[in-house]
C-alpha cells in the first residue's frame, strides 16, 4: 500500500511545532521537484501540460504547507499531491479523460516516492554526458525538449523520415542512460 | 526494438495516441517489473526537458506558486494572521528566494548555462501590491546571480541617455539589457562565446548560450561550439550557431533580420507563428546570407559590407579610414536558393587578406617586398573560388571615381572581356592557399610567404561612380585556376586633393 497523499492528509493540520518554515519548504520542493515533474510526465506525455500541472502542484503544496507534518517524508506527500492534481485535472478536461489504470499509476508513484540520490547524480552526470553529444545530435535534443517538437516535426524541419528522427531519440536516450549508469558504477553508487 | 520499448518511446516522444497509451497500460499491468524501467526513461525525458527549460516553468514553479498564492505563506485560518500576513509576505517570499538563490545558483551554473536561459526567477506581476516586497527580492537575486560573462573591449562608445554605460571587465548577468548608440562593444561569454555589438544596438542577455538582439548588428564567434550551443534570437528568427562566426543585423523599424554567415554553418529557427504553427528551419553555410522577413521568407543578401560587422579581432577598433570605393556587388546569377555573397572590405586589402569567402586563401605579395603598393588599403570584394569554372557576371558599384583592378591566375587564359577594357599593369599579387583538411599546407604569415600562385593585376581607370560589369570566367575543368579578385582605390587624383595637391597623370 503506498504512503503517499490522500484526501484525509490534507484535512490534517499539522501542529505549529511541526509544521514547515516557507524556507524549509522551498528547499524540499527544489530538492524533489524533477522526481515530481517526471511522475507527472509518466501520466501526462505532453511537456507543456506537465509543467502547467507541476506549477499547479507547487501551488496545491504551497496551500497545503500548514498540513504537511514533516515526521513524513516530503516527496511521497508531494507526489500524493500531483497524482490528486493530474487526476483532477483529467476529470476536469474535455478531452481525453482517460489516463492509466489506478493501479499503474499507484505503482508509478511508487517507483517516484522512492527517494535516493539517483536523481541528483543523474542530473549532474547527464550534464557531462551530453558534453560527448555532436552538435547536430544536440540540436535534435533542443527541437525535441526546448521546442517540445514531436519526432515528426523535426523530421520535417531536416527534410527526414520520422522514423529516422525517432531511432535517432532513441539511441541517444538510450546511450545517455548508459553514460550515467557508467558514471553511477564509477561512483560505486547502486545502480 | 520490441513492441513494449516502441510505446514508450512514443510516449517519451508525445506521439502517443489514446489507443497506443492503452495497449502501454495492459504491458504495464501485466508486467509490473517494467514500471522501474519506464519510470527511469520517462525520469531521463523530463530531465532532459528541465534542461532545456528555457521559460523557467519548472524552476519558476516554486516562485510562481508563492505568488499566485502570495496570501498562503504562511498560510493560516487565523484572523490575526490574516492581518498581519501582507506584512509578513515579503519576508516569506523573500525567504523563498533566498532558498531559491542558494539551491538553484548551482542549478543555474550547472544546468542552464548550457543551454537555454531560466527565465524571470519571480514573474512581475504589476496588480499586485505585495509585489513590492518580491521586487526588492527579484533585483537582490539579480545582483547576487552568477555572472555569465564580461565586457572585453569597448571603442568609441555613446550610450543612450539613462542608460547604463559599460567599462572593461564589468560582469554580465542574466536580464542584461546593453544600449550604445554608436560605437562598438565585445562581449565575452562564459560559453566562450564572443559577441562584438556594433551601435546602434540593443542587446540583452538570457544566458551564457542566448542573447537577444532587439535592434542593431551583432557578430559572434563561437571558439569551442562542443561545449553547447550559442544561439542569438531576433523577433523573425533564432539563430543557432553550429561552430561558427556569424554576423546579424536586426532592423529597428521593419524587425527584419539579415544573417551572415562568415565560418562555420548556422540554423535558423523561424520564430513560430502566433497559430503556433512552426516555419521550415534552414542550414546556413559558410559564404551564405539571408534576410528574414516578416512573412518568414528568406532573401538572399547579395553583398555584405565586411566593416558593418565588428569582427571580434582585426577591424574591430578600426573604423572607415575614407570613402568607400565598392559600395555594392550583384550577380546575375543567384536567388534564395543559393544565398551566397560577396563580402566587401573596405580598405582591407593587406597582407593575409582572406581572399574568398569559400575558402581560406589568403592575398598577399609574391615577394618580402609585399604585395604592389598602389593595392594596399584597396577596397577590395572576396569573391566564390567555387565560381571558377563558370562564374556569373558581377557588377560592382562604385560610390565616386576609382580605379577598378581585377587579379587573374596567370595559369589560365586571359578572358576577352579583360584585354578589351582593362590595362595590363605587369605586376603580380600572390594567392597563398590553405585547405584546413590538410594539416601540411598550412596558412604563412605575410608577404611572399607560403605563395602559392601567381595573380596577374589589372587596371581600369573608372572616372564615373556608378556601375561596372565584369565579365565571366570559366576554367576549363581540366585546368587548374583560382577566380578571380576584384579590389578598387580612389582615383589618384582624389587622393592628390587631399594629400598633395594635383593629379597625377595616372587619371
Amino acid at each position: 500500500m503506498r504512503s503517499g497523499f490522500s484526501n484525509d492528509d490534507v484535512e490534517l493540520a499539522a501542529t505549529p511545532s511541526e509544521r514547515m518554515s516557507s524556507s524549509e519548504l522551498a528547499a524540499e520542493w527544489i530538492k524533489t521537484q524533477n522526481r515530481i515533474l517526471a511522475f507527472i510526465c509518466s501520466l501526462v506525455n505532453d511537456f507543456n501540460e506537465a509543467e502547467d500541472l507541476l506549477q499547479e502542484t507547487a501551488a496545491k503544496v504551497f496551500a497545503s504547507v500548514d498540513r504537511y507534518d514533516r515526521s513524513r517524508l516530503f516527496l511521497p506527500w508531494a507526489i500524493g499531491i500531483a497524482r490528486h492534481v493530474v487526476l483532477d485535472h483529467r476529470r476536469r478536461s474535455s478531452h481525453d479523460v482517460h489516463i492509466f489504470d489506478h493501479e499503474i499509476i499507484d505503482g508509478l508513484a511508487e517507483v517516484f516516492e522512492n527517494v535516493s540520490d539517483r536523481s541528483e547524480f543523474a542530473r549532474q552526470s547527464l550534464s557531462k554526458c551530453l558534453e560527448r553529444v555532436s552538435p547536430s545530435v544536440r540540436e535534435v535534443l533542443r527541437l525535441r525538449y526546448e521546442k517540445n517538437l514531436t519526432p515528426t516535426a523535426i523530421a520535417s524541419q531536416f527534410g527526414k523520415p520520422p522514423g529516422m528522427v525517432r531511432m535517432l531519440l532513441h539511441r541517444v536516450r538510450a546511450q545517455l542512460r548508459e553514460c550515467i549508469e557508467q558514471r553511477f558504477r564509477a561512483e560505486g553508487l547502486q545502480t | 526494438m520490441n513492441e513494449f520499448q516502441q510505446l514508450v518511446d512514443k510516449w517519451l516522444d508525445g506521439e502517443a495516441t489514446p489507443a497506443e497509451r492503452d495497449l502501454l497500460n495492459t504491458y504495464l499491468k501485466r508486467d509490473p517489473s517494467q514500471l522501474q524501467n519506464f519510470a527511469e526513461q520517462v525520469e531521463l525525458n523530463s530531465l532532459l526537458r528541465t534542461r532545456h527549460d528555457v521559460n523557467g516553468k519548472v524552476v519558476g514553479a516554486l516562485t510562481q506558486a508563492a505568488h499566485r498564492l502570495g496570501d498562503l505563506c504562511p498560510v493560516t485560518e487565523s484572523t490575526a494572521w490574516r492581518r498581519r500576513s501582507t506584512l509578513l509576505l515579503g519576508a516569506c517570499l523573500g525567504a523563498i528566494l533566498a532558498v531559491m538563490l542558494t539551491v538553484t545558483g548551482v542549478w543555474w551554473v550547472s544546468d542552464h548555462a548550457n543551454p537555454g536561459f531560466v527565465g524571470e526567477a519571480v514573474p512581475p506581476d504589476a496588480n499586485s501590491d505585495r509585489l513590492v516586497h518580491s521586487g526588492q527580492e527579484i533585483a537582490a537575486v539579480s545582483e547576487l546571480a552568477p555572472s555569465v560573462g564580461r565586457v572585453s573591449r569597448t571603442f568609441n562608445v555613446l550610450w543612450p541617455s539613462e542608460t547604463r554605460r559599460w567599462s572593461v571587465e564589468d560582469q554580465l548577468h542574466r536580464q542584461d539589457v546593453i544600449e550604445l548608440s554608436a560605437g562598438k562593444i565585445e562581449l565575452l561569454f562564459d560559453s566562450g562565446a564572443m559577441v562584438a555589438l556594433t551601435g546602434p544596438a540593443v542587446l540583452e542577455i538570457h544566458s551564457a548560450f542566448l542573447v537577444s538582439l532587439r535592434s542593431g548588428t551583432a557578430t559572434a564567434r563561437v571558439e569551442n561550439p562542443e561545449s553547447g550551443l550559442f544561439r542569438v534570437l531576433t523577433p523573425r528568427t533564432e539563430i543557432v550557431d553550429l561552430g561558427t562566426e556569424f554576423g546579424v543585423r536586426v532592423d529597428p523599424e521593419s524587425q527584419d533580420a539579415e544573417v551572415v554567415v562568415f565560418d562555420g554553418s548556422v540554423n535558423l529557427v523561424p520564430i513560430s507563428d502566433a497559430d503556433g504553427t512552426h516555419a521550415k528551419s534552414r542550414r546556413l553555410l559558410n559564404g551564405e546570407a539571408v534576410r528574414i522577413t516578416k512573412s518568414g521568407d528568406f532573401q538572399r543578401v547579395v553583398s555584405v559590407d565586411s566593416s558593418a560587422y565588428s569582427l571580434s579581432d582585426g577591424n574591430f577598433s578600426e573604423g572607415l579610414r575614407r570613402p568607400l570605393v565598392i559600395s555594392q556587388v550583384a550577380d546575375d546569377r543567384r536567388d534564395s536558393a543559393s544565398p551566397k555573397f560577396y563580402r566587401i572590405f573596405h580598405g582591407g586589402l593587406e597582407e593575409d587578406a582572406r581572399a574568398f569567402v569559400d575558402r581560406y586563401h589568403e592575398w598577399n605579395g609574391i615577394s618580402e617586398e609585399g604585395m604592389p603598393y598602389f593595392l594596399r588599403g584597396a577596397d577590395y570584394v572576396a569573391t566564390f573560388n567555387d565560381d571558377k569554372h563558370g562564374s556569373p557576371v558581377i557588377t560592382v558599384f562604385l560610390s565616386q571615381p576609382a580605379t577598378l583592378y581585377v587579379f587573374l591566375d596567370k595559369r589560365i587564359p586571359t578572358p576577352d572581356w579583360v584585354l578589351e577594357s582593362f590595362e595590363n599593369t605587369g605586376l603580380y599579387i600572390g594567392l597563398d592557399e590553405h585547405f584546413p583538411e590538410i594539416e601540411t599546407a598550412p596558412l604563412g604569415r605575410g608577404p611572399g610567404q607560403s605563395v602559392d600562385h601567381h595573380h596577374l593585376v589589372w587596371k581600369r581607370v573608372v572616372k564615373s561612380p556608378g556601375p561596372v560589369q565584369l565579365g565571366t570566367l570559366n576554367i576549363p575543368l581540366e585546368l587548374r585556376g583560382s577566380m578571380y579578385g576584384i579590389a578598387a582605390q580612389p582615383l589618384r587624383q582624389n587622393i592628390a586633393i587631399r594629400k598633395r595637391g594635383p593629379a597625377s597623370s595616372n587619371n
